[in-house]
């Protein structure tokens, strides 16, 4: 250390206290980018969920108040009532209204492409 | 002069018969006659007197329109006679809803019981003795429907089978029918479920629901200012489908002022689809739905 002289060592220092300012400067740099990147990367990601999740909920939201809709359907009702009483006429009638009234139902609704009643 | 006299002849001529509950006892007779000479015909038994005073009426201020029911229900008989003759079946008729049936009506009907008769003892060849109507006085309506109670059991012994529970069910169905008229009428939501049904249920359970259903439509009928009649005498021991069949009569007739009053006049009981496989417990259970729907019909005093 002795043997180096003043001016080599005004330069060492010089250079070394360079590269530290200079790397400090790059990794701030660098730190505050790949956050802000990652920040807008989520808002993106966000905001494209939540759109998604607005489409889903717009249509498909409406299927269970639909289906629930057509259990409570006056016509179902009657016709389970007249089919459990083995009275096949009535369940009949009912069961046509109820039928037709699901078939207007998805011509008016056209998210629908196919409903099937199970054991009707 | 002469003009006057042949106006006043004519004036005679078109004016309407009064008919008089005498006239319509002196016409049921003649069909009783009729039926009579059937059994002969037939060789069967008359109807066994103690029967006919289990079923006969003492006290119950019957109306023509009960009357009318019970003319429907010997219409029935007839059918039945006609299809063990193999003769087709006539569909009955139904009339439409009044406050007070006019007499008139049950002398009409007495006229079509009289005229299906005579075409069965034509199509069966009967030599029948030319029977005369025989004139009565101070006859009451219930006098007519006893009539009716021994032409109605003679048709039971003529038929060899009385009335089944598949008749009753058609007749319990058509009640059920009436009941919805006035609750649609009444914008009233039926959200009843008939109960479950029980097994072995008999004739006797019927009857206590049919009472029950004859006091609340008497609720109902004097919410609504209608003459109340009292029916308890009909509720009686060891009772048959037929006498269920009575009742239904009985309950359709007294639906038929309550729908007049909210001017369903047009409205006519729908006629008696034909029915398999029913047994008193289906009955019985339908009645049930039925005193429950009619329960909703409640406090219809502050509707009118």
């Amino acid at each position: 250390m002795k043997n180096i002289s003043l001016y080599n060592k005004i330069f060492f220092i010089f250079i070394f206290s360079s590269v530290l300012s200079i790397g400090g400067i790059f990794w701030y740099g660098f730190q505050s980018t790949s956050k802000s990147y990652i920040s807008s990367a989520y808002n993106m990601s966000y905001q494209y969920s939540a759109a998604l999740e607005a489409t889903i909920e717009d249509q498909l939201g409406h299927v269970p108040k639909d289906v629930m809709y057509a259990k409570n359907f006056y016509a179902l009702k009657k016709f389970l009532i007249w089919r459990s009483l083995g009275e096949e006429r009535k369940a009949k009638k009912w069961k046509t209204i109820f039928l037709d009234a699901v078939s207007d139902f998805l011509h008016t609704k056209q998210d629908y492409y196919q409903a099937r009643v199970i054991d009707l | 002069m002469k003009k006057i006299l042949i106006l006043f002849i004519l004036v005679i001529n078109i004016s309407a018969k009064d008919i008089t509950p005498d006239d319509v006892y002196g016409l049921s007779v003649l069909i009783q006659n009729h039926v009579n000479y059937l059994l002969k015909f037939y060789n069967v038994k008359p109807v066994d007197k103690s029967l006919l005073k289990h079923h006969k009426i003492l006290s119950t201020k019957i109306k023509p329109r009960n009357i009318w029911q019970k003319s429907y229900e010997i219409l029935v008989k007839i059918n039945m006679l006609r299809e063990s003759h193999n003769l087709p079946r006539i569909a009955p008729v139904g009339i439409e809803a009044s406050m007070n049936l006019n007499p008139d009506m049950v002398y009409e009907m007495n006229q079509r019981i009289l005229t299906e008769i005579k075409i069965f003892e034509i199509r069966k060849d009967m030599k029948v003795p030319n029977f005369e109507v025989k004139q009565f006085v101070n006859k009451l309506p219930i006098d007519n429907y006893n009539v009716f109670v021994d032409i109605s059991a003679s048709l039971d012994k003529l038929n060899k089978r009385a009335l089944t529970p598949n008749y009753v069910y058609a007749e319990t169905m058509r009640i059920y029918d009436d009941v919805t008229i006035i609750l649609d009428y009444l914008n009233i939501t039926d959200e009843t479920v008939p109960d479950s049904i029980i097994k072995d249920a008999t004739p006797t359970d019927t009857l206590h629901v049919c009472m029950k259903i004859l006091v609340l439509l008497g609720y109902i009928q004097k919410d609504l200012g209608i003459e109340v009649t009292d029916f308890s005498e009909f509720n009686k021991k060891n009772v048959n489908p037929s006498d269920i069949y009575t009742l239904t009569g009985l309950i359709i007739s007294e639906l038929q002022p309550i729908k007049a009053q909210f001017g369903l006049t047009h409205s006519v009981t729908p006629p008696a689809l034909a029915y398999a496989n029913k047994k008193p417990e289906n009955v019985e259970q339908l009645m049930r739905w039925i005193l429950k729907r009619l329960i909703l019909l409640k406090n219809l005093k502050k509707r009118v």
